[in-house]
């Protein structure tokens, strides 16, 4: 992953664009650095929590 | 699913989003730093097109210092950023200093106090770098200096113990406006400063004209103080200081 799909995957987060981050991230086809993996969890962490939030709603 | 455990997921939620936009926020500013310093490298190795020449290369470094240099978070920067900015003030120097072979360019003229200039600002931004992060940079290399903030707390707290037996609230206000303590300091920083001098051939003008260059484009009270003091001790050497008393009264 390079520093410009880097700067647009944490772009969107700082805007609150979760979901759009983690497909960016999911895009790239090389791995993202270490300090990044975290990041990648998370957002995955929160998108399972969304969906189960969301489900339970109804 | 209980009422207090969907609480409990949608407070989890909303951490995960707070520490992603804390994390990404300073993720954007280490890639900017990253980037830009990256980019002093390309300029003071002359392997950008624009800075081929020496000329223009010390114009584009001047700028970067100038422009670039004071919007960067120096928080940010790593350590593998601190040697890379150590290296180019190293190569700047050494256009001062005439003992490389510019690159092929031995017979290219160019302007000598704008390369001193450049050598001092790259100086000093090394060494602001290295005191933000915690760093010390000596020939033997970098070390880490930066106590843990756990540490830095308790040592503050023993020695206002020591000081202040029996006013124990008071404590903290007290150190935090300590004047004397902050004058020390400042006069620490100026010996610090002076300090990367000292063997050097560079007037204290040179070095005055750099600090103006620094308070230009952003006040620091430590810059500030010292630049008083060194026209202060000028003034009373019988130096002409009078254009720069005017500059730093405004």
């Amino acid at each position: 992953m390079n520093n410009e799909d880097l700067k647009k995957a944490y772009n969107l987060i700082a805007f609150g664009e979760f979901y759009q981050a983690l497909e960016q991230f999911e895009e790239s086809a090389e791995i993202a650095a270490n300090s990044d993996k975290i990041v990648i969890e998370t957002l995955k962490l929160k998108k399972e929590l969304q969906k189960y939030l969301s489900l339970k709603a109804f | 699913m209980s009422s207090s455990r969907q609480e409990l997921l949608i407070k989890l939620d909303k951490l995960a989003g707070d520490f992603l936009k804390a994390y990404a926020v300073k993720r954007l500013d280490q890639l900017e730093s990253s980037e830009q310093i990256a980019s002093l490298r390309k300029i003071s190795f002359g392997e950008k097109k624009q800075s081929v020449k020496l000329d223009n290369r010390f114009k584009a470094l001047q700028n970067w210092f100038e422009k670039t240099a004071p919007r960067l978070k120096k928080k940010s920067f790593g350590r593998e950023m601190i040697n890379t900015i150590s290296e180019c003030a190293d190569k700047i120097g050494s256009y001062c200093a005439g003992d490389v072979d510019f690159d092929g360019q031995r017979s290219t003229l160019f302007d000598r106090k704008q390369a001193a200039r450049v050598a001092l600002m790259a100086n000093a931004f090394l060494k602001e770098t290295c005191e933000s992060s915690g760093y010390e940079y000596s020939p033997m290399g970098m070390k880490l200096y930066r106590l843990p903030e756990t540490a830095k707390l308790k040592a503050v707290e023993l020695s206002a113990e020591k000081k202040y037996p029996n006013d124990r609230n008071l404590r903290p206000l007290i150190e935090k406006n300590d004047i004397k303590e902050k004058f020390r300091d400042s006069l620490k920083y100026q010996l610090d400063y002076l300090d990367q001098y000292r063997g050097t051939d560079i007037h204290l003008f040179t070095i005055l004209d750099n600090l103006f260059h620094i308070l230009e484009n952003n006040s620091d009270t430590k810059i500030n103080h010292l630049a008083g003091s060194m026209l202060y001790f000028m003034n009373i050497n019988n130096y002409k200081t009078a254009p720069y008393m005017r500059w730093l009264k405004k």
